[in-house]
């Protein structure tokens, strides 16, 4: 669906490339996660996707068609979830929706997606009226107005409470499944982490790892078995390698001992993230 | 040309939504409660600053409000991401506020023509709406791409208003030398009053009008294809997250 190829942009007024040189292919159905910390490019090659910006080097490919030979028609196809509110305030959702809605050639029926999400209700409301998380579920309506190929969302689920967040991934999911190709960012790991088919970590204009997260979990994590179990009142730890398992002391411990954890070395996104880009997620270095 | 229309009825709608049409309204009842007590000769004296403060005082800052709400809301970005291109949002701003300024004036001169009898040469009323109008949308533009908030652009507008209109408002009230006038002949603020006030002449000086005309479209091109486009797209997308 994408295909981008030795990417390099420099912003006129800096001194230095924003995107170095970077390569990543996304493949039509796939749920593509793109994290890195904030400046390391991740907003830059956004805006180059969706052809905010120009004038880079290197390719871009969508559809099979060199993006920059796309004019208008690319936003037919395309649909963009921001992360802060996008509607304007004194109007209500409905206009707002209508407006945006009528510039397409493919017009979806609004009705479904207001009430999946539940702002059916609040319709005919003044945007300036709706909470910090149901501008955020309108956002998400916006972006889906065209019925598009391919969907940018841009921390989708930041400022939902649990039930909306599972509503909206699950429309993301729905939304795959039904053929569509997603680029999300999301500093939520375990969004990511749940939804995405691969992810591409990014740091200083260059991507550092591209890959599937179980892969990825395997790749930094320790093949090991942590487990701990109470012995004369006491909590003891034993820490076992993926090939000890099959010996005969890791089996007389389960068989034998009370246990009361059992855990693999396998890793987390968050842990990830933190090794390849060297910046911590809350409170970014 | 079906998305231009589209675009024109949105920006109406926000006007009215925003009270920015009921403020524009609000001082054309101004002008016409102005054209009740004053005789038509003083009402025509008068004029001048009539069409001043209506087609480029009220215009750039209807322009740079209007952008300021969609700047702070981020719609201008949406609309980025629609299938319309830079020019078709342009365009559409000038359309609505040509369409804006027509009633106005309509309300304005047909109350004028009721009242006190006051009839234009409305063809050249028309163009002069035209052409001034997309000129002052243009500077509205540049007001909104050198404000960074909305005090600025208040006091943006201020220096415009005080190094642009100011003098030529001085002179026509007497209080500046009148042979200033000279120096601030092809001042876009002099060339617009010369553009409005051919429409009250029984005589138009056509070689004078479209001198005038030539000028202030050339001069709108420049501002459009010099530093209204080219700034456009990160004027709309700074501070943005995608």
């Amino acid at each position: 669906m994408f295909k981008v190829k030795d990417l390099q942009f420099q912003y006129p007024k800096n001194d230095s490339n924003t995107i170095n040189g970077i390569d990543f292919e996304i493949a039509k159905g796939e749920i593509f996660g793109f994290l890195g910390p904030s400046g390391a490019g991740k907003t830059t090659t956004q805006k180059l996707m969706v052809k905010l910006l120009s004038n880079y080097k290197g390719y871009i490919e969508f559809d099979g068609k060199d993006l920059s030979k796309f004019h208008d028609e690319f936003y037919e196809d395309i649909g963009v979830c921001f992360e802060m509110p996008i509607s304007f305030s004194k109007l209500t959702a409905m206009e707002n929706l209508d407006f945006f809605r009528k510039l397409y050639k493919r017009q979806v029926d609004v009705q479904p997606l207001l009430e999946r999400l539940g702002l059916w209700q609040d319709k005919d409301k003044l945007v300036g009226e709706y909470s910090k998380g149901m501008k955020i579920r309108l956002n998400m309506v916006r972006a889906l107005l065209n019925d598009p190929k391919m969907l940018f969302l841009d921390e989708p689920t930041n400022g939902l409470d649990p039930k909306n967040s599972r509503i909206v991934k699950d429309m993301i999911r729905d939304f795959r499944n039904g053929g569509g190709t997603v680029f999300l960012t999301s500093h939520i790991m375990g969004d990511v982490d749940e939804l995405c088919d691969r992810v591409a970590f990014i740091t200083d204009g260059k991507l550092v790892e591209v890959d599937s997260p179980r892969n990825l979990k395997l790749k930094y994590g320790q093949r090991t078995v942590a487990i701990e179990y109470r012995d004369n009142g006491s909590v003891v730890k034993e820490i076992f390698t993926m090939d000890q398992i099959r010996e005969k002391a890791f089996m007389e411990l389960i068989a034998t001992k009370n246990i009361e954890t059992i855990h693999s070395g396998e890793t987390t996104l968050e842990e990830i993230f933190i090794q390849v880009t060297g910046v911590k997620l809350h409170g970014e270095d | 040309m079906a998305k231009i229309k589209h675009l024109v009825a949105g920006e109406f709608q926000r006007l009215t939504k925003y009270n920015l049409f009921t403020a524009s309204f609000f001082v054309a009842l101004v002008w016409i409660g102005l054209g009740i007590f004053l005789e038509p000769d003083e009402f025509r004296m008068f004029l001048p600053f009539v069409f001043l403060m209506e087609a480029s005082a009220m215009t750039a800052l209807l322009v740079g409000a209007q952008m300021y709400y969609e700047k702070k809301e981020h719609t201008i970005s949406s609309m980025l991401i629609s299938p319309i291109t830079s020019t078709d949002y342009i365009v559409s701003k000038i359309l609505s506020n040509i369409i804006n300024l027509i009633i106005i004036f309509g309300v304005i001169f047909l109350s004028m023509y009721f009242i006190k009898d006051m009839t234009f040469n409305y063809f050249i009323l028309l163009i002069a709406v035209f052409l001034v109008t997309s000129f002052y949308v243009f500077v509205g533009i540049l007001l909104s791409y050198i404000s960074k908030d909305f005090t600025a652009l208040l006091l943006n507008y201020m220096v415009i208003m005080i190094v642009f209109i100011l003098p030529s408002i001085g002179i026509m009230l007497g209080l500046l030398p009148a042979e200033w006038k000279d120096y601030l002949f092809w001042f876009p603020t002099d060339v617009t009053i010369r553009l409005f006030m051919a429409s009250t002449e029984a005589t138009v000086n056509w070689s004078q009008y479209l001198m005038d005309s030539a000028y202030i479209i050339v001069l709108g091109f420049i501002f459009f294809r010099f530093l209204i486009l080219p700034r456009f797209k990160d004027y709309a997308t700074a501070n943005l997250g995608v």
